[in-house]
């Protein structure tokens, strides 16, 4: 993968904080644009090359979407299911656009999840 | 009368070259930025393609493009809904084709027994090998039959051509 050491790093760090901070997160998953797992903590460790390659699908037609209602580029695409919330946010640097997988359960607290994601998208985004 | 025609294969086949040749709207597109250093290309489908294109005697095609990677075959799932028929393109520069195929041959076996499949085989001027006998016999062992044909998908004609044999295929 052409990603830097640096950037991957970063995104260990950001997954443990991401675990560490929200309530109720159950996983968190860092990809590459293109669907390529770079850090994560999940229960089951098969989700992750899946999580990776669905959240690359979803923040593309995301983009598209967007850009097809003249809305701008997309920033995040959030999914609210019957048991919890996923929400997928992008995290662009000029090396390597990111996105930033968290998975949480019906108690998270859905502004707090998406507080943290985003600084954790910031940090990345810093690297 | 409207079809639905989706295009797959490897990564770097042409599946979004092929699309943007013939589409006669701008087409969608879902491209990032390539980060797997085992395939030397700038970008790569990660959702769909999309474009639309009629043909003279009126039919409307639906252009549907998948990502290549099998790590996309949820896509691959969701693309296949309502096809009507399927174009796999094989880059026979890749290092093994023939197993290339087997992979959409695979991923695609539910689609392709219902409805009609032509596989176009792309970069056989600089690569004749394997031929297409090899293609057609491998397609045999595999119980499916189906057109194989070199194309070359940058040239809008040959990718018209192989959406009129697809309708040939149906309409047999």
């Amino acid at each position: 993968m052409n990603i830097p050491p640096r950037i991957k790093d970063a995104a260990e760090s950001a997954v443990d904080t991401l675990m560490r901070e929200i309530k109720g997160v159950k996983a968190v998953v860092i990809s590459t644009e293109d669907g390529l797992e770079l850090a994560a903590r999940v229960e089951n460790t098969a989700q992750v090359a899946r999580l990776s390659a669905i959240a690359s699908s979803l923040a593309a037609l995301g983009a598209v979407a967007g850009e097809e209602s003249g809305l701008g580029r997309c920033e995040n695409v959030a999914i609210e299911s019957a048991l919890g919330h996923i929400l997928m946010l992008q995290a662009r640097h000029d090396e390597a656009d990111l996105i930033v997988s968290v998975v949480a359960g019906k108690d998270a607290v859905i502004g707090q999840v998406l507080y943290f994601a985003k600084q954790a998208t910031l940090a990345l985004q810093r690297a | 009368m409207e079809h639905k025609i989706l295009f797959t294969g490897t990564m770097g086949a042409g599946k979004t070259t092929a699309i943007a040749a013939v589409s006669e709207i701008a087409p969608v597109r879902t491209e990032v930025r390539n980060s797997d250093a085992s395939v030397a290309k700038a970008t790569t489908t990660v959702g769909l393609d999309y474009g639309e294109l009629t043909l003279d005697n009126g039919e409307k095609l639906r252009l549907y493009g998948t990502p290549g990677q099998i790590r996309f075959d949820f896509m691959w799932r969701i693309l296949a809904r309502g096809a009507l028929g399927l174009v796999i393109l094989v880059d026979n520069s890749r290092p093994d084709p023939l197993a290339d195929l087997e992979v959409y041959l695979d991923g695609f076996a539910e689609l392709i027994e219902q409805t009609a499949c032509v596989v176009a085989v792309g970069r056989t001027e600089t690569h004749p090998e394997p031929g297409l006998d090899a293609y057609a016999q491998r397609m045999q062992d595999k119980g499916v039959l189906c057109p194989v044909l070199p194309a070359n998908v940058t040239d809008p004609r040959q990718v018209v051509q192989l959406l009129e044999l697809l309708l040939l295929q149906l309409e047999a």
